[in-house]
């Protein structure tokens, strides 16, 4: 009875059904499983925790990662804010992930006033519901000359006799997990002022697989900050272990470049289904587009081909007399607001004042310890809409011509702007034998929608135009003919404030900084300039092999005081290691 | 009554099947949402051609890889020889002559195991005066790289009559040239599968070795497969 045909019939149906995606349904169940595993963790390693407004902080992005799916791309870049205990953004910059990890050092402004701020490391992805992955710091900024400043008066010899650290030889070993050890061994506890320091470094692990760390190793003078736990990377490894697991949105990690995204409205609605362009001026015709969601939204992902450049948002159909917003995500907004802690509480005014003294005669003699590193940014693709042009002229082959259409009309075969119509532009296109009269029109490279107001532009402003005479496609796009202008001084700039776009800089990347120490050794380097230097060392590139050890060598400066050595990274297969030193430099 | 439950279940469990499935599509396509998008010229079918201008019968899956490393799959292609382009075929069914500017490499799955790699390489055919970038097939792969540029070229017009009138077509063929690409970057390029042209077409410090290879080996090239192995020979016998 259960099997007759009526039952046999959907169970048939449902049999193809499957069938025909038969691939596609197994590929989404294990795509299911990838995406419920990836989640993305940030550790940030500065040189210090207390910084002088003027100062650089160098730091260190670690990328730690819960996904061992080789086939998933993590996020390529991190965003880096200071914000105040007023949640005004102070710095905000960002920094490619090479290997996933990024260095460099950003420079506190000196109009910054004392006071506890925030560093907050995040990729994309964390963002909205997943804010709460960010990683937060908190740091100490002194500006040089104010003296009004809340302070608690507390003994920090007494703070130190508490501290549980190892000093010189036998360093601590923070690891949790005994089968990653790192060992720190100084070649003497105690040392005098610009005096050479050897630090034996041993990375080793149980695991066959892990047979390189990569760590980022830093002695600055300590501070009682030090001493929390949540400081290292394994406060941060541990804490997140527990991982939030959950599916993930594609569209917002940065695999590739930025992500663009925002929204368009028209009088308080949504616009789904629109085209939206992305370009920026250049010597070459550059189009990126996309179409609107259901909810108005688009994104686009930038390469570094954009780097530095301003970006031109519109619409690909600009309707004269419609009027649209467009909403660009912000993408360092943060909803959950930065509540200062009372750790910096403790520190004593006697310390800062110090490192006003100290500040104040680096500032006077010039001292400066860093230099940049060139860096290639691995990603480039420029969305060029056509490669080379049918027709091509330069105005500097002709004799001065004073109108945008005079020039065309002399120059050119087939182009003719519209007499009736002065913002549309005619193409022959003589394969078939065809007029185009609304073809597409290109200023400085950026789609440019009127042309009646460049022309009378005469050869002194225009430097070169371009056809392509046919239909181009780009993907599903089609263009009956293009013109494309391009002027000696980019006056595409002069329309940044036209209806239905939206203009906005895309900024750079933070370069890769590597910081400099001087070499005592080595005849009369800085013989005759103080060197207070609270930071004696910083190397954001350090490579421990397994079993082998390597040796860490720098020099102490003028200030005698305890340091701590902090070195912290992640082995080959994305485990956490990390371990510190104290040494003493004292006078002779 | 139970038939009618039955039937309801079944249905409800066809909508979650297809729902399901549906889901899944969308986070795929999500993966190549930033993928960079592919742009040409419309191709228009000049019907002045007399003869086959493309290299394959059909459009086929194809994979492309740009200068940067990117890799764009699953685009429908095929190659127009008369042009030296590969033809794709967009979402919206119009056919494009792919801009290949940025493109360095292109694979054409003929067959779900088989494949076609073309390579951007410079050539300098015999009647241009300078190397131009030109896609030939990557046959043989070795120390001694084997390539097949696809031509199809100009072999004079023909005159057609029809009521209307008469007419004059170009009418094209199919004349491949085969090439050697030594390491140094040195170019052996000959079009006749034969033993004596491909002695001819290398230069007097390697005919001998040539030719004692193909005496050895008694090898008779008379096709791409011929050509291939003595190329595997000739690698054995240089390096």
């Amino acid at each position: 009875m259960i099997f007759n045909k009526m039952h046999i019939l959907p169970f048939f149906l449902s049999f193809i059904c499957i069938a025909s995606h038969g691939m596609g349904f197994i590929e989404y169940a294990n795509k299911s499983k990838i995406n419920s595993y990836l989640h993305e963790y940030l550790y940030l390693h500065t040189d210090r925790d207390i910084y002088v407004a003027g100062e650089d902080i160098f730091f260190k992005v670690y990328l730690l990662n819960s996904n061992t799916n080789s086939e998933i791309q993590n996020s390529k870049i991190a965003y880096f804010v200071i914000r105040d205990k007023n949640q005004k953004r102070i710095i905000e910059s960002r920094i490619w992930l090479e290997n996933n990890n990024g260095f460099g050092q950003i420079y506190i402004p000196d109009t910054l006033s004392t006071g506890i701020y925030q560093i907050s490391v995040f990729t994309n992805w964390m963002k909205d519901e997943f804010e709460q992955f960010r990683f937060n710091k908190e740091v100490f900024i002194v500006n040089r000359f104010d003296t009004d400043y809340e302070v608690n008066e507390v003994d920090v010899s007494q703070s130190n006799l508490n501290f549980e650290m190892s000093t010189g030889k036998m360093a601590t070993n923070l690891n949790r997990d005994s089968s990653y050890l790192l060992k720190l061994n100084a070649s003497s506890e105690k040392y005098s002022a610009r005096s050479k320091v050897a630090i034996n470094a041993l990375f080793s692990s149980l695991s066959i697989d892990d047979s390189i760390a990569d760590v980022s190793i830093s002695v600055s003078e300590i501070n009682l900050l030090d001493r929390n736990e949540k400081n290292s990377i394994f406060g941060k490894y541990l804490f997140q272990s527990d991982s939030f697991k959950n599916d993930l949105n594609y569209k917002d990690i940065e695999t590739k470049g930025i992500i663009v995204s925002g929204k368009i409205r028209s009088d308080d609605n949504e616009i789904n289904g629109q085209t939206i362009y992305l370009s920026t001026p250049d010597t070459i015709a550059n189009l990126q587009y996309v179409i609107t969601d259901s909810s108005g939204s688009f994104h686009f992902m930038l390469s570094s081909y954009y780097e530095g450049k301003s970006l031109f948002i519109g619409l690909m159909k600009n309707k004269k007399n419609a009027n649209y917003n467009f909403i660009i995500d912000d993408k360092y907004s943060s909803f959950i607001p930065y509540k200062p802690s009372n750790n910096y509480a403790k520190i004593q005014s006697s310390y800062i004042k110090r490192l006003q003294d100290i500040a104040t005669v680096n500032k006077s003699f010039e001292v400066k310890f860093s230099k940049e590193l060139t860096s290639e940014l691995s990603y480039f693709y420029c969305p060029q809409l056509y490669s080379s042009a049918d027709h091509s002229v330069h105005t500097s082959d002709f004799l001065y011509l004073n109108q945008l259409d005079v020039i065309i009309q002399e120059t050119l075969y087939g182009v003719k702007i519209n007499k009736k119509d002065k913002n549309s532009v005619n193409i022959f296109d003589s394969h078939r034998n065809q007029i185009y009269t609304n073809s597409f029109v290109f200023l400085d490279g950026v789609p440019f929608f009127n042309i009646s107001k460049v022309l009378g532009y005469g050869t002194d402003k225009v430097k070169r135009i371009e056809v392509i005479n046919s239909t181009w496609v780009l993907d599903t796009l089609l263009f009956n003919g293009v013109l494309s202008i391009f002027t000696h001084n980019y006056e595409i700039f002069n329309f940044k404030n036209e209806k239905n776009q939206i203009v906005i800089p895309v900024g750079k990347y933070l370069p890769r900084t590597t910081f400099f120490y001087p070499n005592y050794s080595s005849g009369n380097i800085m013989q005759n300039k103080p060197d207070f230097r609270q930071l004696l060392y910083w190397n954001p590139q350090v490579k421990l092999v397994k079993d082998k050890p390597k040796v860490i060598e720098f020099f102490t400066s003028d200030l005698c005081s305890d340091f701590l050595v902090k070195v912290e990274g992640v082995t080959n297969m994305g485990k956490p290691v990390s371990s510190t030193i104290i040494i003493k430099v004292e006078n002779d | 009554m139970i038939n009618t439950h039955l039937m309801r279940t079944y249905f409800i469990f066809l909508f979650i099947i297809f729902a399901k499935i549906e889901t899944a599509y969308c986070q795929q396509n999500s993966e190549s949402f930033f993928d960079p998008r592919l742009s040409g010229r419309l191709f228009i079918n000049d019907s002045k051609i007399l003869g086959n201008q493309f290299l394959l019968k059909d459009w086929f899956k194809s994979e492309i890889k740009f200068k940067n490393g990117i890799i764009l799959r699953d685009k429908y292609l095929n190659y127009n020889g008369y042009l030296d382009k590969f033809i794709w075929v967009n979402d919206i069914n119009l056919t494009v002559v792919l801009d290949d500017y940025d493109i360095s490499e292109i694979s054409i799955y003929t067959d779900s195991l088989e494949s076609m790699v073309f390579k951007k390489i410079l050539f300098k055919n015999d009647y241009q005066n300078d190397s131009v970038p030109i896609f030939a097939q990557l046959i043989s792969f070795d120390r001694i790289k084997l390539y097949a540029y696809h031509q199809i070229v100009k072999d004079g017009s023909v005159e057609i009559s029809n009521d209307k009138g008469v007419y004059r077509k170009i009418r094209v063929e199919y004349k491949p040239i085969y090439f050697f690409v030594f390491p140094d970057g040195t170019q052996v390029k000959f079009s006749k599968l034969s033993n004596r042209k491909i002695i001819d077409s290398f230069g007097e410090n390697l005919q001998e070795i040539v030719k004692k290879t193909i005496k050895i080996n008694n090898v008779r090239i008379k096709s791409e497969l011929d050509l291939i192995k003595f190329n595997i020979l000739l690698n054995k016998e240089i390096f």
